[in-house]
């Protein structure tokens, strides 16, 4: 599903160059469950970015779904992006005002699915994510793990074939964010690829492979054998 | 404790320079446009102020009952003997004048003027304060043969040699002896001369000076000081029924209003309207106002990012009033820097707006320290007005919650910002209606048919005796040029008829005594042919039937015949009696507009007089005009010792709407500039909002959004705003306009297009200026949105 080689990320500002990605070279294939790992400032949300095509490489290859994207406009990655990606954030990213349900349905929208069928997809969304009886509440009103669970349900509400988490569980205590681990590792053995930033090692264990950034490259690859469920 | 705000004010100044350069850029515009219409507004109001007696000086002049005269039964001339009368029957009058208009051809050795300036009584100088630069204001105008001119004018005659007691001949050799010299007339006099003659070298005031039955001289008194002109007034009827057979009701001006508040018939020269004044002070007002809403706005909008260092000073120890104090030395800030950038751009602009209001405005008025003071004091309340509400809504956070970010809702803050914005497109939208509507009905007038032709005429002003004895060889000799097609003489010009006479007594008027008004004027032989007037009826004057001369032959126009009761098709033969005796109507020609669009059309009749005119009409080639003028000059100069004054017709008439001309430009000029000030804070808000929704707009992208779905969502909200702006503005523009158009007897219709042009204008502006703006916003990278978190 994701295939990289040798991509590079570099940073130029007023005055000074930084390097964020050096020659990764990745294989995530479809149904995997994959963290990456590592200090502050290692290119981890640089390689989700993108991964998710929200951003171009300086060089390299990037193959996603089997195609080359690295040297694609802006507007085909968002045509790609759209129904095939969906995002989780630390911060939730939730629109303030926008309700739960029309925030689940922003993804549908912009596909242009229809009304009925937008009703139906939010409802099972939300449904799976436990959050129906907050439906027409506003993302103030909820606590840190309920709209965290919202944005799952926006992140899948388009039947995305991978999410993308970054720090899903940064910004919640333990208990929440073992919740969210779980909803995530569900979704991956129903199918979806996940690929999750994290630096939480507890976090890491619900993954299937974690990967180690440093300094923006590659330092090691692990397959956890005995891991969560 | 004020450098510490001042220090900070500058220091958030620049952190924002965007910002801060619309606040003061549209302030200053602002600023400007009402400084320009304020000093234009203090000069109409400065009108004959000059005058040390202007306070206790009045104008007398009289209302005739009967006699509708030009749309009005108000005349500003009086008779010759009211100010000897005046003055001896009442105490309380301090000083009276007589004036009256006069045009000498004068010659001063051997070299020929034709100059305007006045006659007036010896007290003149007594009333009116021109100071004699020489000359004994005493006895200036005591002997008949005495002048006083003006310096420009002396020089004119006598180039650089000391004028006084020097001698200028009249061309009926009468000899006049210079005895003053004063400045020029100032601009703001409501009457203009270049010389003084006295009264009693005026054949026509000397033949009429016991004469009450004639008006044709303007009266003054000055009252003693504390008397009241009001009681005067009172006393007026029964000291005028002693002398004066009519039954004329007399009645004091204040001089100072004259400009202003008089608009009679025989006005020395046309005043302007009060009305007018008020409508550019709203204009003034209008554009400031717009000015303060976009301060107050990004004020308002920049103030929620300040939350947080509201909070902070709050728990360090602020007390409301000094975070107030804050807010509102930044608003000085700003303003004051306006108002230094607005004072540059009056002085560059103002010679630009002189020429538009034809005021000499120049620019003293920005070194009269009055003036200056009341800039300088509407400027600070502007400021305080436009920095208060950001001040006290700011500081009015609990320090806790505000600290927290503040960011919580903004309802209250973004309903009033909405507010703002829907009054500035409200007002500006007005304007665009207003100036569409005036166009319109400018453009009606130029292109309208009036009923005669006016292209290409050209009307010499006849003064001098001699061309009126040699007009036929004049005639011959100028038509002698191909370029001239056709020469005509008369009393009037076609685009003013503005003589009137009674017919009394004509076929089928039952009643012998009854009367009718009818605008009257002597033409030659060709002006019907020359001005293309249609002929319904009958035919024209011919020089081949002799009794059109001798036996009195009338034209009249189709209003006169109805006037009369009588029908078009047997118009022609009947009888009547007017100016030129009984006569016969041999013709009816189709209306005309003889007065301006502002009158209904009225009555008319022509009648033959080929030898007496003061005009003479040249239908000239369209092609080498100024060529064709210096020959008719030359030829004139054959025929006549003094200078022909000419026109061209259309200018004339282009004259005749000079206040609807300039109050077109000008308020085009100022909703343009509404315009730009509404859009610069649209900007600023757009901007604003945009960077308050940056983190929604980067999720809305992650999440598929495309940049046209981003650039609707920003640019809806503010197109609503627009919408709403346009229904309110629409009642107001239509009852405006209703009202301006209600003084024009023949106007155009406000149609609905005229609505729907000026808000599909606005909102075009709008949404150019909004989606600059969002599509700035759109395109950005969603990433560098989030990756703050």
């Amino acid at each position: 599903m994701i295939n990289t080689k040798n991509l590079k990320k570099i940073y130029i500002t007023e005055d000074v160059e930084t390097t964020a990605l050096n020659n990764v070279n990745l294989e995530i294939e479809a149904g995997e469950f994959c963290a990456i790992m590592g200090p502050s400032g290692c290119g981890k949300s640089t390689l989700l970015n993108i991964m998710g095509l929200l951003d171009n490489p300086s060089e390299g290859e990037y193959h996603f779904m089997g195609e080359e994207i690295s040297d694609k406009s802006e507007r085909d990655r968002a045509q790609l992006r759209k129904g095939n990606i969906g995002f989780v954030f630390q911060s939730f990213n939730l629109i303030d005002e926008l309700t739960v349900f029309e925030n689940v349905e922003l993804p549908l929208l912009y596909l242009g699915v229809s009304t009925s069928e937008r009703k139906e997809k939010v409802e099972t969304a939300l449904d799976r994510m436990n959050m129906m009886h907050r439906r027409n509440h506003f993302p103030q009103q909820l606590s840190g793990g309920q709209q965290q669970r919202v944005a799952i349900a926006r992140a899948t509400v388009a039947d995305a074939k991978l999410i993308l988490a970054d720090e899903p569980t940064g910004n919640l205590d333990s208990d929440h964010g073992d919740e969210v681990m779980k909803l995530l590792a569900e979704l991956n053995e129903k199918g979806t690829t996940i690929v999750m930033v994290t630096h939480s090692p507890h976090d890491a264990d619900y993954a299937r492979r974690v990967i180690h950034l440093f300094d923006g490259h590659v330092v090691t690859e692990n397959m956890q054998e005995g891991f969560h469920v | 404790m004020l450098q510490n705000y001042i220090k900070i004010a500058f220091r958030n100044f620049r952190k924002n320079p965007g910002y801060s350069f619309i606040n003061v850029l549209g302030l200053a515009i602002g600023l400007s446009c009402f400084i320009m219409i304020t000093a234009y507004i203090s000069y109409e109001l400065s009108f004959d102020q000059f005058n040390e007696k202007a306070d206790r000086t009045y104008r007398v002049v009289h209302q005739q009952p009967d006699n509708f005269f030009l749309g009005t039964n108000h005349f500003a001339v009086t008779p010759a003997p009211l100010e000897k009368a005046i003055r001896a029957d009442f105490s309380e009058v301090e000083e009276a004048t007589t004036i009256g208009k006069r045009s000498l051809f004068m010659s001063v050795d051997g070299r020929a003027f034709h100059e305007k300036g006045i006659i007036a009584s010896p007290s003149f100088f007594d009333v009116f304060t021109f100071p004699l630069r020489d000359g004994n204001p005493k006895t200036a105008l005591a002997s008949p043969s005495s002048i006083v001119l003006t310096k420009d004018l002396a020089k004119k005659l006598f180039g650089d040699e000391d004028p006084m007691g020097k001698t200028i001949t009249s061309n009926d050799d009468k000899e006049f002896r210079v005895s003053g010299l004063i400045e020029e007339v100032p601009e703001n006099s409501h009457f203009s001369f270049d010389y003084v003659t006295p009264a009693s070298s005026d054949e026509n005031y000397v033949r009429n000076k016991e004469e009450w039955r004639n008006s044709g001289w303007y009266t003054y008194i000055v009252l003693k000081e504390g008397a009241d002109a009001t009681q005067l007034q009172a006393k007026l009827p029964e000291f005028i029924s002693t002398y004066s057979p009519n039954n004329y009701k007399y009645y004091l001006q204040a001089l100072t209003d004259i400009h202003l508040h008089s608009q009679i018939n025989s006005e020395f020269s046309a005043n302007n309207n009060i009305k007018y004044i008020y409508l550019f002070a709203g204009i003034a007002l209008l554009v400031l106002l717009l000015a303060m809403i976009n301060y107050m706005n990004l004020a308002v909008a920049q103030s929620i990012r300040r939350t947080k260092e509201v909070g902070l000073r709050k728990v360090i120890g602020a007390k409301r009033g000094q975070l107030i104090a804050q807010f509102l030395s930044e608003s000085m800030l700003v303003a004051f820097l306006a108002l230094f950038l607005a004072l540059f751009l009056s002085e560059l602009a103002l010679p630009l707006f002189d020429g538009l209001v034809e005021g000499p405005l120049g620019l003293s008025y920005l070194q009269e320290p009055q003036f200056m003071a009341m800039i300088f004091g509407c400027t600070f309340i502007a400021a305080l007005i436009s920095g208060s509400y950001p001040a006290f809504f700011a500081t009015r956070l609990q320090p806790r919650k505000a600290l927290k970010g503040g960011q919580e809702k903004g309802r209250t803050r973004s309903n009033l910002r909405n507010l703002l914005i829907v009054g500035q497109f409200a007002a500006s939208i007005i304007l665009v209606i207003c100036s569409i509507v005036i166009y319109q009905q400018l453009s009606y007038i130029q292109t309208t048919e009036m009923g005669y032709d006016r292209e290409h005429i050209l009307t010499l002003s006849i003064q001098d005796d001699e061309i009126e004895r040699q007009i036929n060889a004049i005639r011959q000799e100028l038509l002698k040029d191909p370029r001239i097609i056709a020469a005509a003489t008369s009393d009037q010009l076609p685009n003013n008829i503005a003589a009137q006479t009674v017919i009394q007594g004509w076929e089928g008027s039952g009643d012998p005594e009854q009367e009718l008004p009818i605008y009257i004027t002597g033409v030659g032989n060709h002006f019907t042919e020359l001005y293309d007037m249609e002929l319904l009826r009958g035919r024209n004057f011919s020089s081949k039937i002799s009794s059109d001369t001798t036996q009195g032959a009338y034209l009249l126009n189709e209003t006169a015949v109805k006037a009369l009761g009588w029908n078009i098709d047997t118009a022609v033969g009947k009888s009547l009696s007017a100016w030129a005796g009984d006569g016969t109507v041999v013709g009816v020609v189709k209306d005309f507009n003889m007065h301006s669009v502002h009158m209904q059309i009225q009555p008319l009749t022509m009648y033959l007089e080929p030898s007496r005119f003061r005009f003479v009409s040249l239908k000239l080639q369209p092609t080498d005009l100024p060529e064709t003028v210096d020959f008719v000059t030359e030829t004139m100069s054959d025929f006549s010792n003094y200078p022909v004054s000419y026109s061209f017709l259309d200018d004339v008439f282009d004259q005749q709407y000079k206040t609807e001309n300039r109050l077109g430009e000008i308020v085009g000029y100022f909703t343009l500039l509404a315009l730009f000030i509404a859009m610069l804070g649209l900007l600023g808000l757009v901007a604003y909002t945009a960077e308050q929704r940056t983190k929604e707009i980067g999720i809305r992208k992650v999440l598929g959004a495309t940049v046209t779905n981003i650039v609707g969502l920003l640019s809806k909200d503010f197109l609503k705003l627009v919408a709403l702006g346009f229904v309110i503005a629409v009642p107001i523009a239509w009852y405006a306009m209703n009202q301006w158009l209600a003084d024009f007897a023949y106007k155009i219709e406000i149609s609905p297009g005229i609505f729907l042009l000026a808000g599909g204008l606005a909102l075009l502006i709008a949404l150019a200026t909004v989606s600059w703006q969002s599509i700035r916003a759109a395109l950005a990278n969603p990433v560098d949105s989030l990756r703050s978190e």
